[in-house]
């Protein structure tokens, strides 16, 4: 997937925007020139003016019409969204039933997900996730005493 | 001085600092010969797993992790054509075609040798200059570590790509991060909607995880999983050969090895565009131009030397003025001061032993690469027949596990998840990653300079060039700019004027 310049541009100018709006309600520091809003506010400056520049660059360059979004062949395209949204699934799953469920019951789910959608090979794919599964948890809750909460698992392990 | 080194060669000496230097070598070897997978992405993704380490054997890990990983990146190139760390690119072409010739075992042992060489020459340099750069830092106040700022992020864009606009917008991207949470003069809760984790800003670790691991994770998934085959061939004795070529090149090593450090040493610019200048200044110079591009040592020698010469450079500007030269330093800060050492010249005062630990671990750490090369001729093959496909569920889990264990909350998964999606759509507009991430990690340092100054002066800018440390970086940084203005509105000019040209 690529973004056009102009469309990327006109993002960054518009957060820049909304920056330089949001800090005109920062609160001021009696008897001070700068207050919290200073810093900010040149970066919001900043992407205003190299977001703007970008947007100019693009039309520019692009004779016509700019194609803001050129999106790959369907094969690469779906490939690509799948992969987004299993990272997207993993990382949600474990932030929203990492204290329920328990971690190790989640890393060992979505390690057998990826190998099996990866790798079409169950028995291998299940023998490695269990593998990993273990591996991860001496690694992180044994060795390295790092608290991850363990759920349904809590008393079991 | 002699007692810090004494103690300084304890802390080094210590069990947990030795195995944590051979652990995260190997974990480095792993990463860096796997293609695509980049040097910063093995210490981004190692960080937590040091993170109950001591101050010593976390730094340990971080310096040989980069060290191993930039040497194993040669590995793919050679054997493959598929750089394993963009570091490798510059130099590929010949070690693929030595490859085929049957010297697989000269080109990598040659990689492993020339590294070490280029990092031990690196880590002469800086030991000799950050304390010297050190000293006069000491005198520096608010208004100097400002201008210093200034100028290392400027830099930072300069070198990171021929885009200036993009890099701009890239950097102005990490200066907007870095202003999530408390303010430094007030403690006004900037960006941070009602949420008590974004108070002490955006979680750093979590963050580079994000933008390093997550979007060469969903590349790594969305190929096809495809077997390669590996070049025949059986490596042979290579070590006459290699001596041979240290004979004959040593120049170009010594060098790179020199380049390479210089490079290094400016903020933003990492091995791989010590190893790409390296590669072509010897091109350059070379008395056997023929001979490139078809199987020949040289350019091997020299972009192996630098760009492992390139990791200990940017190791000055961080512990001397804690401005970061390349986004591995970057982590290395973040980790420092997560362990309450704080870089900068006073360093050097308070925590002589801790300098002399870093450099003592640089030491280990680069000559760590030449039974790890022996290992690399070995154990190539292994490495390179895992599919990627069952590498990337592993280092999604690393990479969540790690972003959980920073502070042991959820909040690390959302911010490397968030931070991970700004990337991925930082790299599909072609924005490049480095001035972000610069911009993270010396935001905050730039803004406190700045407000502390304005503070003391009572909002006077003519104040930022009284001294004459700060006068003499103000107007370096004035100049800086003016003339890559210049330079931009010239370019501008000239185009508009032949495209007139053209249309009459």
């Amino acid at each position: 997937m690529q973004i056009h310049d102009t469309a990327i541009g006109a993002l960054l100018a518009l957060l820049g925007v909304a920056v330089i709006w949001h800090v005109g309600s920062f609160p001021q520091v009696a008897g001070q020139s700068y207050g919290p809003d200073l810093f900010p506010r040149l970066t919001g400056i900043g992407l205003v003016i190299f977001g703007g520049g970008l947007v100019l660059r693009g039309v520019r360059t692009a004779e016509g019409a700019p194609k803001l979004l050129t999106m790959p062949d369907a094969v690469t395209l779906r490939r690509g969204t799948l992969a987004a949204l299993y990272i997207l699934a993993s990382v949600f799953a474990i932030v929203l039933f990492g204290e329920t469920v328990g971690i190790q019951i989640l890393v060992f789910v979505i390690l057998l997900v990826g190998l099996l959608a990866a790798f079409r090979r169950p028995v291998m794919s299940l023998a490695l996730a269990v593998g990993l599964t273990v591996a991860f948890d001496l690694i992180f809750r044994m060795l390295l005493r790092v608290p991850v909460p363990s759920g349904l698992l809590t008393g079991v392990l | 001085m002699f007692s810090d080194l004494i103690s300084a060669a304890v802390l080094v000496a210590s069990p947990d600092t030795l195995l944590s230097i051979v652990v995260a070598s190997f974990f480095g070897f792993v990463v860096g010969a796997l293609p695509g997978l980049t040097a910063t992405m093995a210490v981004a993704l190692l960080i937590p797993i040091t993170f109950l380490l001591s101050p010593i054997a976390a730094i340990a890990s971080i310096v040989s992790a980069a060290a191993m990983s930039i040497f194993a990146g040669d590995i793919p190139g050679a054997l493959l054509r598929i750089p394993g760390t963009p570091a490798s690119a510059a130099y590929m072409t010949d070690a693929n075609a030595l490859v085929e010739k049957g010297e697989a075992g000269f080109v990598i042992g040659a990689s492993a040798v020339f590294g070490t060489i280029g990092g031990i020459i690196g880590t002469v340099i800086l030991i000799a200059a950050s304390p010297l750069l050190a000293n006069f830092a000491l005198t520096f106040s608010s208004f100097e570590f400002f201008w210093l700022g200034c100028l290392g992020l400027s830099c930072a864009v300069l070198v990171a790509g021929d885009d200036l606009l993009k890099g701009m917008a890239s950097l102005m991207i990490g200066l907007l991060i870095a202003c999530v949470g408390m303010d430094y003069t007030t403690g006004f809760p900037r960006f941070t909607f009602g949420s008590w984790a974004l108070l002490e800003g955006i979680s750093f670790i979590p963050a580079l995880i994000g933008m390093f691991a997550l979007p060469e994770i969903l590349r790594l998934l969305s190929q096809e999983a495809t077997v390669r085959k590996l070049p025949e061939g059986a490596p042979g004795s290579a070590l006459s050969k290699i001596g041979r070529a240290g004979r004959r090149y040593w120049w170009p090593s010594l060098r790179g090895s020199v380049m390479g450090t210089a490079i290094g040493s400016l903020p933003g610019a990492g091995a791989d565009i010590a190893a790409w200048i390296s590669v072509a200044v010897t091109r350059r110079a070379t008395r056997e131009p023929e001979k490139w591009g078809k199987g020949h040592i040289e350019p091997i020698v020299a972009g192996g030397s630098a760009n492992n010469a390139a990791l200990a450079g940017a190791w000055i500007p961080a512990l001397v003025f804690a401005i970061p030269g390349d986004t591995i330093t970057a982590i290395a800060i973040g980790v420092l001061y997560l362990k309450g050492v704080n870089p900068g010249p006073m360093v050097f005062l308070e925590n002589g032993q801790m300098v002399y630990a870093v450099f003592l671990v640089f030491f280990l750490a680069n000559l760590m690469l030449i039974p790890f090369g022996w290992l690399g001729i070995r154990m190539a093959g292994l490495v390179l027949r895992v599919p990627t496909t069952v590498i990337a569920p592993t280092l999604l889990i690393l990479a969540c596990l790690g972003a959980f264990a920073i502070n042991n909350d959820m909040s690390g998964l959302l911010v490397m998840i968030g931070l991970g999606v700004l990337a991925a759509i930082m790299n599909a507009s072609g924005l490049p990653l480095a001035p972000t991430v610069l911009g993270i990690v010396m935001g905050k340092i730039v803004e406190q300079n700045l407000m502390q100054s304005l503070i003391s002066t009572q909002g006077d800018l003519l104040a930022f060039f009284d001294r004459p440390g700060s006068a003499v970086l103000g107007v370096l940084t004035l100049a800086l700019w003016g003339s890559v203005m210049v330079r931009a509105v010239y370019g501008l000019l000239r185009k508009s004027h032949s495209a007139r040209r053209a249309q009459s």
